[in-house]
């Protein structure tokens, strides 16, 4: 009964890449398309490549499985069970379930590993607006290619979503793992283990700040020493001037040195005002 | 000082000579304060006063030749700069005057003590330019001719009233200089 139900079944299975290994040994993609006589020849290529392009740019793969509109699917073949049998190792990947020409009877699961994280009203909420894009068009490969083209784009908001969350979760532990070693002095080996695996500069820089700290006053007494020390250098220098035998002028031994005169008994006499005051027979020889 | 100062102020002005002291040992800095009369040269009396006065306090590696004097005189309010033979090569009326002009704020607002501090630094600055530029022409172009003993006998007959012990001390000294330059090429 099984068998012949499945003989029964138009199935046409069209997987990315990771996902392509459903259990018909002796048939290809192609053969089984071309069996069931779902998709042209032209059109089987194209979906099969939209989902290989999909499947390189996102790491949540489809794996879709394509029936007539009026096909039965048997009570013991449905998608829960398909996800059930995929391995919680394998990595997460969206089943669907089409029914070329009904859209509304699609069919969305996830299997794979944090498939249980998937809400149940984001699943839904993909489903149907994956639905409605396909339900625009009137033409049944145009539905198909809407639909598949709609789940996409929700499976990269989706994938988006979770990577914020994960790092969101990398990030606390990693500052609660910081934490702790500030607080035992230890450890700051595994502070940096965990950071590069959140790679939040923020919490690198956290894990480090008392060496920073530690820099920053390091470098500051040095600083202050270098000044320090060529003040009292600049002080305890002592500056000398070659002794120059010069005639003695104007009879005076020791000096006869002309020196300039300011006057300040007025403010409005700039100190510019009053330069070039020197009496002839004072000037230097 | 003709009460330009008062007790404080004095004693900050004496630490920032001593220091100017301590870093150009062959010189010294003199402050005078008076009220000439208005028909006396502030310059000439410069002159007179840099080459007739007997500074007690300072020895006798430092001679006249090496003093500055800053003369302030405050009945004409007229400052004046004179300096002695050994700076003759290294100051000019320009560098003296320039440094007056930086005090001339201060010397308006009364405010001595500031103003000669002012000079003294400025002073200070310039000297220590010119001291590391005629060492270093000295090292290129070689030693200057050998001072004159003869300014330092009439110095050491101007501070007669020093003790006889420093003075002794001191004559000592020169004759052990004299001798290393007779002995020196």
């Amino acid at each position: 009964m099984k068998l012949s139900l499945f003989r029964w079944l138009l199935l046409l299975l069209l997987v990315s890449d990771s996902a392509r290994a459903e259990p018909l040994p002796q048939l290809t993609d192609e053969d089984r398309a071309r069996l069931q006589q779902l998709l042209s020849k032209q059109e089987h290529p194209d979906r099969s490549g939209f989902l290989e392009y999909h499947a390189e740019g996102s790491e949540l793969k489809i794996r879709m499985y394509l029936f007539d509109s009026k096909e039965n699917l048997a009570d013991t073949y449905t998608i829960e069970k398909l996800c059930e049998d995929q391995n919680a190792d394998e990595p997460l990947t969206a089943i669907v379930f089409c029914f070329l020409g009904n859209p509304e009877r699609s069919q969305l699961a996830f299997a794979g590993q944090g498939a249980a994280e998937v809400l149940a009203l984001d699943r839904r909420k993909m489903l149907k607006s994956a639905i409605i894009k396909a339900m625009e068009k009137s033409d049944h490969v145009m539905q198909l290619e809407a639909f598949i083209v709609e789940l996409s784009i929700s499976l990269f908001w989706l994938e988006s979503k979770r990577a914020e969350t994960l790092a969101a979760q990398a990030a606390e532990g990693s500052r609660e793992l910081a934490g702790k070693a500030w607080a035992s002095g230890n450890g700051v080996e595994k502070v940096e283990v965990v950071t590069a695996i959140d790679a939040s500069g923020f919490s690198v820089l956290k894990s480090h700040l008392h060496w920073i700290i530690l820099g920053f006053l390091s470098l500051l007494c040095l600083i202050t020493g270098c000044v320090f020390g060529w003040l009292i250098w600049t002080r305890s220098r002592r500056y000398h001037f070659p002794v120059v035998e010069t005639p003695e002028r104007l009879g005076a031994s020791y000096a006869a040195g002309v020196g300039a005169v300011i006057a300040f008994h007025k403010k409005l006499g700039s100190p510019s005002s009053q330069r070039n005051q020197v009496p002839d027979y004072l000037k230097r020889a | 000082m003709a009460g330009a100062l008062r007790l404080k102020e004095r004693q900050k002005l004496e630490r920032l000579l001593d220091e100017f002291q301590t870093s150009f040992p062959q010189l010294f800095f003199s402050v005078y304060y008076g009220a000439l009369e208005d028909r006396a040269n502030i310059r000439q009396f410069g002159l007179w006063l840099l080459n007739h006065a007997a500074y007690e306090d300072l020895d006798i590696g430092r001679p006249n030749d090496g003093g500055i004097l800053l003369l302030v005189d405050l009945n004409t309010k007229v400052a004046s700069i004179s300096f002695g033979y050994m700076l003759d090569s290294f100051l000019t009326e320009e560098n003296t005057f320039n440094i007056l002009a930086k005090a001339h704020p201060h010397l308006l607002q009364g405010n001595h003590l500031k103003a000669a501090s002012v000079i003294v630094k400025q002073l200070s600055r310039v000297l220590r330019r010119k001291s590391r530029r005629a060492i270093l022409q000295q090292k290129v172009f070689g030693p200057p001719s050998n001072q004159s003993s003869g300014s330092a006998n009439a110095l050491e007959r101007i501070r007669s009233n020093r003790s006889a012990k420093e003075q002794a001390k001191s004559k000592s000294d020169q004759t052990t200089r004299a001798k290393s330059e007779e002995i020196e090429p």
